[in-house]
């Protein structure tokens, strides 16, 4: 963490660190904040010069009162359902003698495996007004509206939530929790004095996730919502639908405000707080409770039935004849009469791939440079890393469009590349990776570069036989990180995609948008299978080597 | 070949780590820097290493000036107090990390590392990764590692602190005979006075971001400057002056009127009556009988004195004055009087600090 | 330098090896935008593929509106070189025309004059009508009459029971409106609509979804195109192809060699072979409404319900009239209708 540099005399070192430091500043320059400022100019952008016509035209008109109701109506109904749901789980896997508590956690994780909109395809499977259930219990309700997707949000926000509870409520001090039985509380006591306020903090930074990715997905509301309009829904519809950029890039910025502070809120509630666990804590031990564990069992097996279902049924419905009239089995939804065929997966499994790398790269190396060199550009350069959080997908993709698609810019070359939406991946989710590597990176004692820069390591030689090699399977975390949110991600790539750059997401959105049901369930499908055999790969590499310990799904 | 260091001077935002800080270091000698956490003596080791960049100052090794040498260039050999080993090289890599680095040849290396792990008496565990080895042997593997470049001075921050006493008494005659047999100009940074007692040549007390003395350490003990080295170096009771002990003339250090005087509990004798003017009178608070060593604190009225009230003293205060003793003294009990004669020849006059 | 690290740089040179060649353009590549239906476009294409086996086409398929919307927005940098089966009243928006270069592909003389720019920048081959596509089983499980036209829709029984395609992505849901305000008239048109809308489900974005949705029994009415409906029925969904009585809204399928194509050769060739014989053929396996001669209505067509002579069954749509208005009438519908 400490300085072992000598700026006073501009040797190789110094300037080494100087290149390094432009590296990371310059791409998160022009892949972030360069986007960013076009979508703020062409928002004042209006015929008769710039304005602020845009936002009169869109602000004060009755119907984006009706979508900014819509959109937090939706988005606050799914977070407050979702946090608690997704923390009476957590609380079940973490703190009760459940049975095959690994199976239930990777339950819980799977809606991360798929396109967010799979779940909304499930719905529509199991409780559309022809889906299984009206049709078996020959009742007629419908799904579409504001219920599908609240609904359908939550299957899709439930894992992220889900992971952060669990991590909360993996740690505790026993200490507490023998105390305040010693003092006679009983259960509910000790969880409404004890547990609870200890997750304080995680049920704050859920709710903030939860909230940043509902309000921002168009996804499941395409999909499951009817003519119920969100903001999300609204951006894609000005932009693709109604060539309307400036209108587009106006709602996407009343979009990033409520994201900003919602990221900054939670950033701010990060730094507050400080570890609970002291060097003297023990660890929790849990004792068997007969009813207790039956109870959470129960809720355990419920919430993972549900998620089953959903899924399974867009797996079933991708292998019958004709959903819902012939359910014998066929593969002929796998000959997809889509543009370029399977073609999208490839790509996408190749942007996959090019993120992962690319990914790895930029978050470690940012990582590496801002904990490792103390330098006056320290402060700024975190800042960079985690903007990107602060920006829906959507947003960024539409500044994409508008800054790289220029002729006579240096980088139109990019525009309709496969490594322009890798690139995309790449900074949208350049926060999350960059978190998880700088994490790791505190955790390496700046102690081991300080000994090998005293025994007379250059810094190329401690980053090459130091730093990496303790470093290298948090790196692949984030590879695994980086290839599994490009491969399911929408909402960032879908103004990027062109002729020779279809990806499979936005395939199954063509093919859900268009109505072929049992071919988007069979892409979908498609994908989780790639995800599920990369994930799997990773984990038998990281085996074989013997580093269990590292998380794969984030 | 003498390490010196002028005006060393280190902020870190608005505190002073090193205040204008001038050391000698000679050749071949045992430096203990010692003090309380927070003193600054971390940061000069680290000043040193070039691990940190002073804010100004001179630093030169030899008369060659070491200002703008990094690290990775000074040739030192540093042990951390975390030991920081490699963990994911075995012990044998972690010795030969620094030859590699000066590209020594393969043959030299291997020849080298096993001479390393011999002195440590670790040559079986070669192979072996860092975390299979235990504190203490980490600790000696550390050391090897440091001193298999052949370095120029070697320096250790808190060598022992996280081992447990007996291992620790262990290694504290292994690094001092190493360091005697190589001849290596050492430098050690510890809190604990009695390490830098028994090990070093010269101790370099520090507070504050200032050296309050530096001298052999049975001069400081017996000599201290000032109030800090007195009552950090073993203890010393501190009275002011003035108080009817008598004071050993022309010797108070900047001249003037003494104002505070130290007496070590050891030199104090208890006798049962007063007998001469020069004994102070008391009564017996406390008796702790450590063995053979018998520890007997009295309370003193201290009000035959003028007034320091910027000292803290006034008329009419008490007074506690511990006195040690060999022998158990089985006749000495709370609450009997008690009085203290101070022989004039065992009174320092201190600095005001 | 560590192996990782050499690695590591080693991975991202043959990364960037694989990409370079993606990035320059090549000659026989060109890229093509249509609205064509996915699977109509994938079978011209495999047809296209057989005759100029060494012409690459970069094919992006979008939705009547939504591609307008993209080509607009890449106006100043356009990456296509052919717009290719796109609705002809979209196709006349001067910011439209403006990127169209006048080509006169050999055997143009096939085209009537009437489906053609005076000044060529365009010409219709085919073209597609409205037909509602109507699930029986759902009718029969809810009681309900077979529609036989538009008025029927406004029967309160099926109120949430039709779905209509968003006028304003897709050129199918364009066409019906326009094709109803032609009929009846923008007064009385507008007040239909407005009564319609009390049955109407939702508002699709795309114009096959609406058959598709009422093909799966998700609603029993949706309102699309003809040729969706007898395909779906030939997939082997329970539905009727119902063309509405009143007339059927059509819109013909334009194409157009961009200006701005950077392979203007390989365009043309492609150009061309959208007249050649082997391309009709195609046409009239898959589309409704084809303008140049020289084939029949395929058996399954006439077996979904398509009369012989569909000139008969089709509203006379005064496609200069749907042009102009375009604008107007979308933000009257948005302000009216949409939700």
């Amino acid at each position: 963490m400490r300085s072992f540099g000598w700026p006073r005399s501009l040797h190789g070192e110094t300037l080494f660190k100087v290149l390094l430091a432009t590296v990371i500043a310059v791409p998160l320059v022009v892949f972030v904040l360069y986007p960013l400022i076009h979508i703020l100019g062409r928002s004042f952008q209006t015929p008769e010069g710039l304005g602020l016509a845009n936002y009169a035209a869109v602000l004060g008109t009755e119907r984006f009162l009706r979508l900014v109701y819509n959109s937090f109506a939706v988005t606050l109904t799914t977070t407050v359902v979702t946090v608690v749901l997704a923390y009476v789980f957590a609380y079940a896997v973490q703190r009760t003698c459940l049975p095959l508590k690994n199976l239930l956690r990777l339950i819980a994780l799977v809606p991360l495996f798929a396109p967010s909109l799979v779940q909304a395809q499930g719905l529509v499977l199991l409780l559309g007004r022809n889906g299984l259930v009206n049709r078996t219990l020959g009742t007629d309700f419908s799904i579409y509206g504001f219920w599908g997707i609240v609904i359908a949000s939550i299957l899709y926000v439930f894992p992220y939530a889900f992971l952060i509870f669990s991590a909360a409520l993996a740690t505790a001090d026993n200490r507490l929790y023998e105390s305040s039985r010693i003092l006679g509380a009983n259960r509910l006591r000790t969880f409404l004095t004890v547990t609870l306020p200890s997750s304080r903090f995680a049920l704050i930074a859920a709710s903030f996730v939860v909230f940043t990715l509902v309000i921002t997905d168009f996804g499941n509301p395409m999909v499951v919502g009817g003519d119920y309009s969100v903001l999300a829904t609204e951006v894609y519809n000005q932009v693709i639908g109604q060539a309307n950029f400036e209108l587009g890039t106006v709602i996407g910025m009343v979009l990033l405000l409520p994201v900003a502070l919602a990221v900054a809120g939670e950033k701010w509630v990060h730094q507050r707080e400080y570890a609970q666990i002291s060097a003297g804590s023990l660890p929790l031990q849990l004792r068997p409770d007969r009813l207790r564990d039956t109870v959470f069992t129960v809720y355990a097996l419920l919430i993972c039935a549900v998620i089953l279902m959903v899924v399974g049924v867009v797996i079933f419905a991708s292998f019958t004849h004709l959903w819902p009239y012939h359910m014998g089995f066929s593969l002929r939804h796998y000959a997809f009469d889509v543009q370029n065929g399977i073609q999208p997966l490839w790509n996408s499994v190749y942007i996959g791939l090019m993120a992962a790398g690319i990914g790895v790269a930029a978050t470690g190396l940012a990582a590496y440079v801002i904990e490792k060199f103390a330098t006056l550009v320290r402060a700024p350069l975190s800042f960079l890393c985690i903007v990107p959080a602060a920006v829906p997908g959507m947003v960024l993709g539409l500044g994409y469009v508008l800054a790289f698609n220029k002729p006579d810019t240096p980088l139109s070359f990019l525009y309709g590349s496969l490594l322009l939406i890798a690139l995309c991946n790449v900074y949208y989710y350049h926060a999350q990776g960059f978190l998880i590597a700088s994490t790791s990176m505190k955790q390496i004692s700046s102690s081991f570069d300080e000994a090998s820069a005293t025994l007379g390591a250059s810094l190329l030689r401690t980053m090459g036989k130091i730093t990496l090699p303790l470093m290298w399977p948090t790196l692949v975390g984030i590879a695994v990180f980086f290839f599994m949110r490009s491969m399911v991600t929408l909402s960032a790539v879908i103004f990027l995609i062109t002729p020779s750059t279809q990806v499979a997401a936005v395939s199954v959105l063509m093919l859900e948008d268009r109505g072929a049901v049992n071919q988007a369930a069979a892409f979908s499908v498609c994908i989780m299978a790639v995800v599920i055999i990369a994930l799997l790969m990773a984990r038998i590499i990281l085996n074989v080597l013997g580093f269990r310990h590292v998380t794969l799904i984030r | 070949m003498a390490l010196e260091l002028r005006q060393i001077t280190k902020r870190f935002g608005r505190i002073k780590a090193l205040d204008d800080v001038s050391i000698t270091i000679e050749n071949g000698a045992l430096v203990c820097f010692l003090g309380p956490s927070g003193c600054g003596k971390t940061t000069l080791l680290r000043v040193i290493a070039g691990l940190e960049r002073p804010d100004s100052g001179d630093m030169r090794l030899a008369g060659r000036n070491l200002f703008s040498v990094p690290a990775r260039k000074r040739n030192f050999g540093v042990v951390f107090q975390s030991y920081s080993l490699f963990p994911n090289m075995t012990i044998a890599a972690n010795v030969a990390y620094g030859l590699e680095c000066r590209q020594w040849r393969k043959k030299d290396i291997v020849q080298r590392v096993e001479e390393m792990l011999e002195m440590v008496h670790l040559k079986d565990q070669a192979e072996k990764f860092p975390h299979q080895l235990s504190g203490g042997q980490q600790q000696r593997i550390a050391l090897a590692r440091a001193l298999a470049p052949k370095p120029e001075m070697l320096l250790l921050d808190e060598p022992l602190s996280a081992l447990d006493a007996k291992v620790r008494e262990e290694l504290r005659g292994e690094i001092r005979l190493l360091q005697q047999h190589l001849g290596i100009t050492t430098i050690m940074v510890t809190h604990d006075q009695e390490e830098a007692l028994t090990m070093a040549d010269i101790i370099v007390v520090m507070q504050n971001g200032r050296v309050m003395q530096s001298g052999p350490p049975m001069i400081l003990y017996q000599q201290p400057e000032n109030r800090f080295v007195a009552e950090f170096l073993g203890r010393m009771n501190v009275v002011p002056a003035g108080l009817g002990v008598p004071v050993p003339i022309g010797t108070h250090p900047t001249g003037g009127q003494p104002r505070i005087l130290g007496i070590r509990p050891e030199d104090i004798r208890l006798v049962s009556d007063q007998k001469k003017n020069g004994h102070l009178a008391g009564v017996i608070d406390q008796v702790t009988r450590l063995g053979n060593l018998t520890r007997v604190t009295v309370r003193v009225q201290a009000n035959n004195t003028g007034c320091h009230p910027d000292e803290g003293w006034c008329n009419g205060e008490t007074l506690r004055i511990v006195a040690e003793m060999q022998g158990v003294h089985e006749d000495l009990r709370v609450g009997m009087p008690g009085f203290i004669d101070i022989p004039f020849q065992s009174v320092r006059v201190l600095e005001w600090q | 330098m560590s192996i990782a690290l050499c690695r590591k740089i080693l991975l991202h040179l043959v990364v960037l090896a694989v990409l370079l060649p993606c990035v320059a353009a090549r000659a026989n590549e060109i890229t093509v935008y249509t609205s064509y239906e996915e699977d109509e476009a994938a079978a011209f294409l495999a047809a296209m593929q057989r005759d100029l086996p060494d012409l690459k086409v970069h094919l992006l398929r979008l939705s009547t509106g939504d591609l307008h919307a993209r080509m607009l927005a890449e106006a100043a940098n356009p990456r296509h070189d052919v717009i290719w089966g796109w609705a002809v009243t979209n196709m006349v928006d001067p910011r439209i025309l403006d990127m169209l270069e006048p080509y006169q592909p050999k055997g143009i003389d096939k085209v009537p004059a009437r489906f053609r720019a005076d000044d060529d920048r365009w010409f219709a081959t085919t073209g597609y009508m409205a037909a509602f596509c109507v699930n029986n089983e759902v009718l029969s499980r809810k009681n309900l009459p077979m529609p036989s036209s538009w008025e029927d829709l406004l029967n309160p029984a099926f109120k949430g029971e039709v779905v209509m395609p968003n006028p304003a992505s897709s050129g199918t849901g364009y066409l019906q409106i326009a094709s109803i305000l032609q009929m009846k008239g923008e007064e009385q048109g507008w007040e239909y609509l407005q009564q319609l809308d009390n049955n109407i489900a939702q508002y699709i974005k795309s114009g096959s979804r609406p058959c598709n949705s009422a093909s799966a029994g998700e609603f029993a009415v949706g309102a699309s195109f003809a040729l969706r409906a007898i395909k779906n029925i030939q997939e082997g969904y329970p539905i009727t192809m119902v063309i509405p009585a009143e007339g059927a809204g059509n819109e013909l399928e334009a194409t157009g060699l961009m200006k701005s194509s950077r392979n203007k050769e390989a365009a043309k060739r492609f150009i061309d072979w959208t007249l050649s014989d082997a391309a009709v053929k195609e046409y009239y396996i898959w589309k409704e409404i084809v303008t140049v001669s020289g084939g029949t209505m395929p058996e399954s067509f006439r077996q979904a319900g398509l009369p012989e002579d569909i000139g008969s069954v089709m509203v006379d749509m005064d496609f200069s009239w749907s042009a102009a208005n375009r604008d107007r009438i979308l933000q009257q519908w948005q302000q009216k209708l949409e939700r």
